[in-house]
């Protein structure tokens, strides 16, 4: 079964999650993520949907948590690289990722992050 | 075409649930749905075989070739002899769900349906179909 | 339509042998009656002699095995026929009139008597359905493929700089357009990285909760994705309805003119114009 990868880029962490999430993944992805954040001290956390097919209400529910979480952290949540098809249907669910940060790939990501960072200085 | 279909699987916990969503995906792209649509189909499916295990834990879904007047699609039936939906109106509006879920799995998956039927009779069980026309 | 047919079988004579015995003549005079009667100079002549042979064969075939229901290969044939005949833009009953003329020829070869088993003409009508359907089928494919084609033209996504799209919309906002604009918007700024999409509604010559609710819905699943759109070129009198009927685009962008859309675009890329001394 395809797993979510973890890594760290200056201090941001980068979660990828796979194709399809099956429900046991998604539910250990906040412990996971959270102790990883803890661990290198993170100051922001993308979640790189960019493989993922399909988020139906449930993964949508949990990204929501993640999110959630990561603020409750004190890092910042961005969610990236979602897929046309995955946004549309998402919307036609009626689903949204209460008002989380959003970029179209990771660079983007990365970049809006320095952009906010710069402000703050 | 390698027909699959029609084509009936349990659904009894979450674990069962990536063989629908597997079976349903062959049997789209057998079909030839674009991305969009193949991606509503898959989530729909999710939602509503994930409905059969928060709510009537055993149930299963057949999967089937629908056509008529010169369409083609897919007609997902899921049927589960769970406790039934008492109050079918409030049950399609948005946001009410009795479990963990966000209570979009009923109506969520009729604004992404063609053609959508539910029917339910308490303490006996619940039948949805779900039918996507290919564009 | 459907001739229900109270003939029995003589029991003497088989009459899918009788039909086998006179395939030549029966042919040339199936063949004789289309050219007289089809009118399709669309359709070459051999074509209609191969679909005349294959159908008769089909049909004797089924009739020696006493089936009273058409097999896959007679159906395949059918459609294939039908197909052709929607493809080169020959009408319905064109269609029904190369299936049920054989009736006709045989009730003059055979006078009303030899080969009337029972089934024959329950073929024959099941077949002519058959190819009705298939023939409707192709039909409203070609009309769907068309009108796709049509919505993929009328969706031009132009880039204005780098990284802003724009969308004109042109016409009445209805829930299969909106579709397939959502989808063309959605594909272009993933394939372009574009951070901006400007939607511009001045050619919408109304805005209905309907149409708002689409354009909602566009804009939400652009900022899913990571995107922002802006919507341009509301005019002063829709904007009066739009604040009548209660549509409130209240955490959407929204600007007066596509230049304007454009200098938020800018602002937000931290972008200037300077004009050059």
């Amino acid at each position: 079964m395809a797993d979510v990868h973890i890594i760290s880029i200056n201090g941001v962490l980068v979660v990828t999650l796979p194709a399809v999430t099956d429900d046991g993944t998604a539910e250990r992805l906040v412990e996971q993520v959270g102790a990883r954040l803890v661990e290198l001290a993170a100051r922001a956390v993308l979640i790189d949907v960019s493989n993922a097919r399909i988020i139906d209400s449930f993964l949508g529910r949990v990204l929501g948590s993640l999110a959630g979480a990561v603020r409750l952290l004190g890092a910042e949540p961005v969610v990236v690289g979602m897929r046309p098809e995955v946004a549309i249907t998402m919307v036609e669910l009626g689903m949204d990722l209460g008002g989380v940060a959003t970029a179209l790939s990771i660079e983007h990501g990365l970049a809006g992050l320095r952009v906010r960072a710069g402000r703050r200085m | 075409m390698t027909e699959q279909v029609p084509q009936t699987l349990r659904i009894d916990d979450e674990a069962s649930l990536p063989a629908v969503r597997r079976a349903v995906d062959e049997a789209g792209r057998s079909l030839g749905f674009g991305l969009v649509d193949q991606t509503k189909l898959m989530t729909a499916a999710s939602e509503l075989a994930r409905n059969i295990v928060l709510y009537a834990w055993d149930g299963k879904v057949t999967i089937e070739h629908s056509a008529g007047a010169g369409r083609r699609g897919l007609r997902l039936t899921f049927e589960d002899g769970g406790p039934g939906i008492s109050d079918l109106e409030r049950a399609m509006q948005d946001g009410y769900s009795t479990g963990k879920g966000m209570g979009l799995g009923l109506p969520g998956a009729k604004r992404l349906a063609h053609e959508f039927f539910i029917d339910s009779k308490p303490g006996i069980g619940t039948r949805v179909v779900f039918v996507l026309w290919r564009r | 339509m459907l001739d229900t047919d109270t003939h029995t079988d003589t029991g003497t004579e088989p009459a899918p042998a009788l039909l086998r015995r006179d395939r030549q003549e029966t042919l040339r005079a199936w063949n004789e009656y289309l050219d007289r009667e089809l009118r399709a100079p669309h359709i070459d002549r051999r074509t209609v002699v191969e679909f005349c042979s294959s159908l008769f064969d089909g049909l004797v075939e089924a009739l020696e095995s006493g089936r009273t229901t058409l097999s896959d290969d007679l159906q395949s044939l059918l459609s294939a026929l039908s197909v052709e005949f929607a493809e080169r833009g020959l009408t319905p009953s064109q269609t029904a009139t190369f299936v049920f003329s054989l009736k006709h020829v045989l009730n003059e070869r055979y006078e009303n008597t030899a080969p009337t088993v029972v089934g024959l003409h329950k073929l024959i009508d099941a077949m002519g359905l058959h190819s009705m359907d298939a023939f409707i089928g192709r039909r409203e494919q070609i009309i769907r493929r068309q009108s796709q084609e049509l919505l993929d033209l009328s969706v031009p996504v132009v880039p204005l700089w780098e990284g802003i799209l724009s969308l004109p919309i042109i016409g009445t906002l209805d829930s299969t357009r909106a579709q397939a604009i959502t989808e063309k918007l959605l594909s272009e700024i993933a394939r372009t990285g574009s951070r901006y999409a400007l939607l511009d509604i001045s050619g919408v010559p109304t805005v209905d909760t309907q149409t708002a609710q689409h354009l909602a819905k566009t804009v939400a699943a652009a900022r899913l994705m990571g995107a922002e759109c802006v919507i341009t070129g509301i005019r002063p009198a829709i904007a009066q309805v739009m604040v009548a009927l209660g549509i409130n685009l209240s955490n959407i962008a929204t600007r007066f003119s596509l230049a304007e859309g454009l200098r938020y675009c800018f602002d937000r890329l931290n972008l200037s114009v300077v004009r050059g001394s």
